[in-house]
């Protein structure tokens, strides 16, 4: 079976997240932190990120100043924390387009793409519509699919239409009409301690599943369909056995507390959720990997 | 004698940014899933002629005008061949300095951005 490591790496935060966001129905309840991560794997020969971070010009600082978005870090100083260099990562899953998330793509040269075909026919689609309209598309840029038809060109990106498994144990499953019409989410079945699941923003925090009613609460920002969401958890929580701690949010601070995390000068944090064979712990401030 | 109303330059500007913006997203797309682009390069020469139409009216609002002239004729030079990754390349580079010059007399258009502003207000 195969074996993975597995890191959170936190890039930037936003001090004051608003709750409706994070939480649908939370209105007038006011704000929260919430991280901006993304996660590697490494195993089975392979470097993969899950997720980019976005770069902090141009259009990626100006959403960034917009959300209120702080602290931002580039690959290159946050991989390092784990002692991987962008240029190894040869793998990258993105769960959706938006900028938070496949904004950072051009930070890893030698990565092959995996990307739901759906997003980009969704949007193609939604173009073409009125522009009384075009809220619908309104949350992505063309630049990054731009980026997306050079990579085509040179072998560098796979469009996926169904769950695929994109390395040894390593599944994108299509969470389609969710957050974004092309969502995807990721599973990890790991040979030392089983199950994972990276959620990209099908959910957003650990209380999206954890409601004082014990009933699911989707996320507030929704571009798909409300039901299509909280479908998807459901199937998010059966994949894991109903064991929330092996989701993974990349919106959620509680993740500093769930598992052994390092925080570094910048304040930013890496959690390591999971150690393959013969692997040294990054967090470990007295291992010598990190800087 | 009747008379043409012509719209605001600024809102023609918007027009124009919005039609390039959808335009660009659509024709990527295509290009990555190698889908029919006859009926988009159709539409980028008639967003070319306007551009080019309203920037030839234009009192003010000229470097945004000709970023859309630029975007376009970039976006159909795309469309219009095999598209190689000089061609991919010139139509971001435009598309991104269509999108800078808007942003100084137009404000952000992104969700949820129109709540919050980093551009002039609306």
């Amino acid at each position: 079976m195969a074996d993975y490591s597995i890191w959170v790496v936190e890039y930037a935060r936003v001090v004051e997240f608003a709750q409706g966001i994070l939480k649908y129905g939370d209105w007038n309840t006011g704000t929260r932190v919430a991280p901006y991560c993304y996660a590697v794997l490494k195993g089975e020969g392979h470097v993969a990120v899950v997720d980019t971070g976005y770069n902090h010009v141009e259009l990626g600082e100006a959403l960034a100043q917009s959300y209120g978005v702080s602290d931002w870090q580039p690959p290159e100083v946050v991989l390092k924390r784990i002692g991987i260099d962008p240029a190894e990562v040869d793998t990258m899953i993105l769960t959706h387009n938006h900028f938070d998330h496949a904004g950072g793509v051009e930070f890893f040269p030698n990565a092959h793409v995996y990307f739901q075909a759906r997003e980009l026919s969704r949007y193609m689609w939604a173009s073409g519509l009125p522009d009384r309209l075009q809220w619908l598309t309104s949350a992505t840029d063309p630049d990054l699919m731009l980026w997306l038809v050079n990579r085509r060109k040179r072998g560098g990106l796979t469009l996926l239409e169904e769950e695929t498994e994109v390395l040894p144990g390593v599944r994108c499953i299509p969470a389609h009409d969710t957050h974004t019409a092309g969502s995807q989410y990721v599973t990890i079945e790991n040979g030392h301690d089983g199950r994972w699941l990276l959620a990209g923003d099908n959910v957003y925090v650990y209380e999206n599943f954890l409601g004082p009613d014990g009933r699911f609460t989707p996320i507030g920002l929704i571009f798909g369909s409300v039901e299509r969401c909280v479908l998807t958890m459901e199937e998010m929580w059966q994949y894991v056995g109903q064991d929330v701690s092996r989701i993974v949010p990349f919106h959620e601070e509680k993740l500093w507390d769930r598992f052994p995390t390092r925080r570094f000068d910048d304040s930013l944090r890496v959690a390591e959720l999971s150690l393959a064979a013969g692997e040294q712990s990054r967090v470990d401030e007295t291992a010598a990997v990190a800087g | 004698m009747s008379t043409v109303e012509t719209p605001a330059p600024e809102q023609e500007l918007q027009d124009l940014y919005a039609r390039s913006k959808a335009l660009t997203l659509a024709a990527a797309a295509a290009l990555v899933l190698e889908a029919d682009r006859a009926g988009l390069a159709e539409e980028v020469d008639r967003l070319l002629g306007d551009a080019l139409d309203a920037r030839s009216r234009a009192a003010r609002l000229g470097p945004q005008l000709t970023a859309c002239v630029d975007a376009a004729r970039d976006l159909r030079r795309l469309l219009g061949g095999a598209a190689p990754e000089a061609d991919v390349d010139r139509a971001r580079a435009s598309h991104r300095r269509l999108r800078r010059e808007v942003w100084q007399v137009l404000p952000c258009e992104y969700v949820p951005c129109c709540a919050a502003g980093h551009g002039p207000e609306r």
